[in-house]
């Protein structure tokens, strides 16, 4: 080592070691800040483009068929969460679970349905028409999975049980809005749960609604024809209207996380067709596009084909970290299905 | 290795790490803090394919980088250096170390972050490779670079007294 290369080791050694650093509730706390980061990414994934997107939906309503299996397309020959837990946040394209709509708690009326699979983590959320949240189940194959997936109890939870099994209770705070109670447990031996509702008896209710003998496929009308090298899948998200007739819905949007590597994340949204305030400033894959970089920042093709497209950092954080040649390359090689009523002939991965 | 037996074992070193990026001790921690939590939610993952060290340290690095973007810091003159040597401290030695310390402060990040993870990490080139995800002889030239930036300053300086 050199004279200054010396003199530096021992500079960057005392101003290192230069005071005290407290890690005691360090990974505490990063838990915590976790549970908002997904919160805030599921936020800004579904109500915030919402409100960006669908405020002059062009009309588009693409009412999916009577299903009598599953909500979604069912995954036929997948064992269900109940044969083999593990199987719950494995693979982003399956869902191993099913709500049964018909017996939710009657007096909150659904509007919006949105299921998620990711990395060790499933969850269904349904909310009100005026996009308040009436309850939420994620589920998990592990009790730290489950943890590491949502926000911690606001203060302290206390012990209960349901149905006989251990578990614990408090409330969470969900976005910006009101606390809920926050039910966890584990319902079957290897399957963890979450329930989210106002209260504890509306949520062991919600449960009761929860079909753990299904197993259905996380699709959404988008595809891609190629990913960046050493980026991954992480998540799937598709959300559906309550149609008017029981048992009928109407796909709303759908949402693919890709993971770069890093920090970054690229999120991939697809919604009703809806053009309002659409400035363009370019054509990217053909189409008309603008940069946004007020608000939800990012990428957005408002007609792409039948849908609205909207390319975004996935990561809140660090919504600057995605660059418009980024979000181009995943535009050009972005397809979506023509037949928005027929999720069976959507892709069942986001390059399959 | 358990995220929490990880963050007991790594998370003094980390907050470190962080200090000698930004010079800013409480930064610092919200950075790390930061960059654990997005490590959490992908642990399982990190845990098969990453050393999870190498991943929190990216994190840190990238976190670092964004927040001087923010602050629109990335050449930071050396003038405007957050850390200034300790007042009332009249030891030679140590001034020459802080005054050392602050020209590192004023160095790009990337060479900065080469300079930490080299002689404050003792890392090897392929080793600070991996962190910055770059060619060793990237690491090379960011390290030549800053050693000839320090001597040049230092030279000015005791040119000047």
């Amino acid at each position: 080592m050199s004279g200054i290369e010396t003199r530096l080791a021992q500079s960057l050694a005392a101003r290192a070691g230069r005071g005290q650093v407290e890690v005691g509730e360090l990974a505490g706390r990063a838990m915590t800040t976790a549970g908002r980061i997904r919160t805030r990414r599921r936020v800004a994934g579904g109500a915030a483009l919402v409100v960006l997107v669908m405020a002059a939906a062009l009309g588009v309503r693409a009412v999916l068929p009577e299903r009598k299996d599953t909500t979604l397309p069912v995954a036929l020959g997948v064992p269900s969460a109940l044969s083999r837990p593990e199987g719950i946040g494995e693979d982003p394209g399956l869902l191993h679970f099913d709500l049964d709509m018909g017996k939710l708690p009657g007096d909150a009326r659904a509007s919006i349905v949105v299921w998620s699979s990711e990395e060790e983590r499933e969850s269904v959320a349904v909310y009100a028409a005026d996009d308040r949240l009436i309850a939420a189940v994620h589920l998990a194959p592990s009790a730290l999975d489950l943890r590491r997936g949502l926000p911690t109890f606001d203060g302290a939870a206390v012990d209960t049980t349901v149905g006989g099994r251990p578990g614990k209770v408090g409330t969470v705070e969900v976005g910006n809005l009101m606390p809920y109670a926050d039910l966890r447990w584990e319902p079957r031996d290897g399957i963890f749960a979450a329930v989210w509702a106002r209260d504890r008896a509306t949520a062991e209710r919600v449960f009761d609604a929860v079909r753990l003998d299904r197993v259905q496929r996380c699709v959404t009308p988008m595809r891609l024809s190629a990913l960046p090298a050493g980026a991954s899948w992480t998540e799937c998200q598709t959300a559906l209207r309550v149609g008017q007739v029981p048992g009928r819905y109407v796909w709303a949007w759908s949402t693919l996380m890709i993971w770069q590597g890093g920090v970054e994340w690229v999120q991939l949204w697809a919604g009703e067709r809806g053009n309002a305030q659409f400035k363009q400033d370019r054509v990217v894959a053909g189409r008309p596009a603008q940069w946004l970089t007020d608000g939800m920042r990012g990428l957005w093709i408002p007609g792409f084909g039948p849908v609205s497209v909207h390319i975004l950092e996935g990561n809140p954080y660090h919504a600057d970290l995605l660059s418009e040649e980024e979000a181009v390359w995943y535009a050009e090689r972005l397809q979506i299905s023509e037949d928005l009523t027929n999720p069976d002939a959507w892709p069942t991965s986001a390059t399959r | 290795m358990g995220f929490e037996a990880f963050v007991a074992a790594r998370g003094a070193a980390l907050v470190r790490f962080a200090i000698l990026l930004t010079g800013d001790d409480h930064r610092a921690e919200d950075l790390v803090q930061e960059a654990l939590a997005k490590a959490y939610l992908r642990w399982a993952g990190i845990r098969r394919v990453d050393d999870p060290e190498v991943y929190v340290r990216r994190l840190v690095l990238n976190g670092s980088r964004s927040w001087w973007r923010r602050r629109a810091n990335r050449e930071v003159p050396v003038e405007r250096a957050p850390d200034r040597t300790a007042p009332g401290d009249l030891s030679g030695e140590t001034a020459e170390r802080d005054e050392l310390w602050r020209l590192v402060v004023g160095l790009p990040l990337k060479q900065r972050a080469v300079v930490v993870l080299r002689y404050y990490e003792d890392l090897d080139d392929a080793a600070i490779a991996q962190v910055l995800e770059c060619s060793q002889a990237t690491v090379r030239t960011h390290a030549m670079r800053a050693l000839a930036k320090l001597r040049g300053h230092l030279n000015d300086a005791e040119g000047q007294a």
